[in-house]
């Protein structure tokens, strides 16, 4: 009977109570006792940890049959693991090498270009995308030599844009393909020349009369750049209720994927034709016009000479003798 | 029986703590505070392994969060317990 109500509910409770409060005494003790002397925590537990130390340690070094077994097997699962890291690594350092060689092979190319025409090698920072107009910015110039309405290539000879605007160590470059753009082109195939329009994106149109054949895949240069081959047409559009139809040019390479591009040193920024024409009278005329050598010299012989006047007297001196 | 499992559990816990294979150390810690009522003989453990490797001169924090996580699980433990028609309870 007494047994029986030593382990009621009630009394069970009440034993549970004072056990979980004992534990958490403890609990909290241990570990004040651990902030305020962290010392002695640490030499009770290498006193009691040291069996499981020297069990780990003993897996770890000895040369027993079943460590021996279990440390194979971890170090086999490990070098596996480095040598999926290496091949991995050695992937990366493959496609790294490539991608060097392949910007190896840019900068030559536009090195070669850049010997034969005088050019220089700049670096893209931003792209149509990246910016707030339709213009590519590189890392040259005016301290490289970059002047205003330089020719801007792509490859040896794929003329993409010219310089709009210079400053000491970048310069922006207008595409050919910028809305607004204007020039005149030849089209390999019909050998005609064309107007020839940007229209943003990276797409440029010219504009041709009904009749002419164009094709996709012909040949855009621009003749006012030497060497200068734009791109070839992509698309034409050709209703025949219309008078003209159009040939949708793009450039060889995409703006996205331009990394280098090469700078020519010459202007190519064309001139009115009076602004030409100023220009050829103002040198004529300096040819033209005598010197101030040229002229004090021929006063001099001037003065030297006789006069009609005073040669006249002596033409009627002799007159009366004869 | 259940003690035998405890203890066999504790210093299994300890051995993995000490040898530093925490992948298996710390979900079987988990584990075993969830499975087991009041596990409060874990944060002993976790105080002698951060004593073992001078945490206490710092912040021990296997310590602190095993204590946390002791303490949580034993107050929202009955939250989840289910009592059935005939008075069984299924956790």
């Amino acid at each position: 009977m007494k047994m029986y109500s030593s382990i009621t509910k009630a009394n069970y409770r009440h034993s549970s109570h004072k056990a979980r409060r004992a534990w958490i005494s403890v609990l909290l003790g241990t570990v004040v006792v651990g902030f305020i002397s962290p010392w002695l925590v640490s030499m009770v537990a290498s006193v009691i940890l040291y069996p499981f130390h020297a069990t780990t340690l003993w897996i770890k070094t000895s040369e027993g049959e079943l460590p021996t077994y279990l440390r194979s097997k971890s170090e086999l699962v490990a070098e596996v693991e480095n040598l999926r890291v290496t091949a991995a690594t050695g992937v990366g350092t493959q496609l790294s090498i490539n991608r060097l060689l392949e910007e190896n092979m840019q900068l030559r190319a536009m090195a070669k270009a850049g010997a034969a025409e005088n050019r220089l090698v700049a670096r893209v920072l931003a792209r149509p995308g990246q910016l707030a107009y339709d213009v590519l910015q590189i890392d040259k110039g005016t301290r490289d030599g970059v002047v205003l309405g330089a020719p801007v290539y792509t490859g040896l000879d794929s003329v993409v844009g010219m310089v709009v605007h210079v400053a000491d160590t970048y310069a922006f470059v207008d595409l050919f393909t910028s809305p607004g753009f204007e020039s005149t082109a030849f089209i390999f195939g019909p050998n005609v020349f064309s107007p020839i329009e940007g229209m943003g994106g990276g797409v440029a149109r010219v504009k041709l009369p009904q009749g002419v054949p164009i094709r996709e895949g012909q040949l855009v240069i621009l003749p006012g750049v030497s060497s200068g081959i734009y791109g070839e047409i992509v698309a034409v559009q050709n209703e025949p209720t219309q008078p003209e139809q159009y040939g949708y040019i793009t450039p060889p390479l995409a703006m996205n994927s331009l990394l280098y591009v090469s700078v020519g040193l010459q202007s190519i920024k064309s001139r009115a034709a009076e602004e030409i024409q100023a220009d050829i009278r103002t040198q004529l005329r300096g040819l033209l016009q005598l010197s101030t050598t040229t002229t004090t010299s021929l006063a001099s012989t001037t003065a030297l000479l006789p006069t009609t006047d005073e040669a006249e007297p002596a033409d009627e001196s002799t007159a009366p003798n004869e | 029986m259940q003690v035998v499992t405890r203890i066999s559990l504790v210093l299994l816990v300890l051995w993995l703590l000490v040898a530093h294979v925490y992948i298996v150390a710390l979900p079987l810690g988990f584990w075993y505070i969830v499975r087991f009522n009041r596990a409060y003989e874990l944060v002993l453990v976790t105080v002698l392994v951060d004593g073992y490797y001078q945490a206490f001169y710092t912040v021990p924090v296997l310590t602190l969060s095993t204590l946390f996580l002791v303490f949580f699980v034993d107050i929202i433990k009955p939250q989840l317990l289910v009592y059935t028609g005939h008075d069984e309870i299924i956790s």
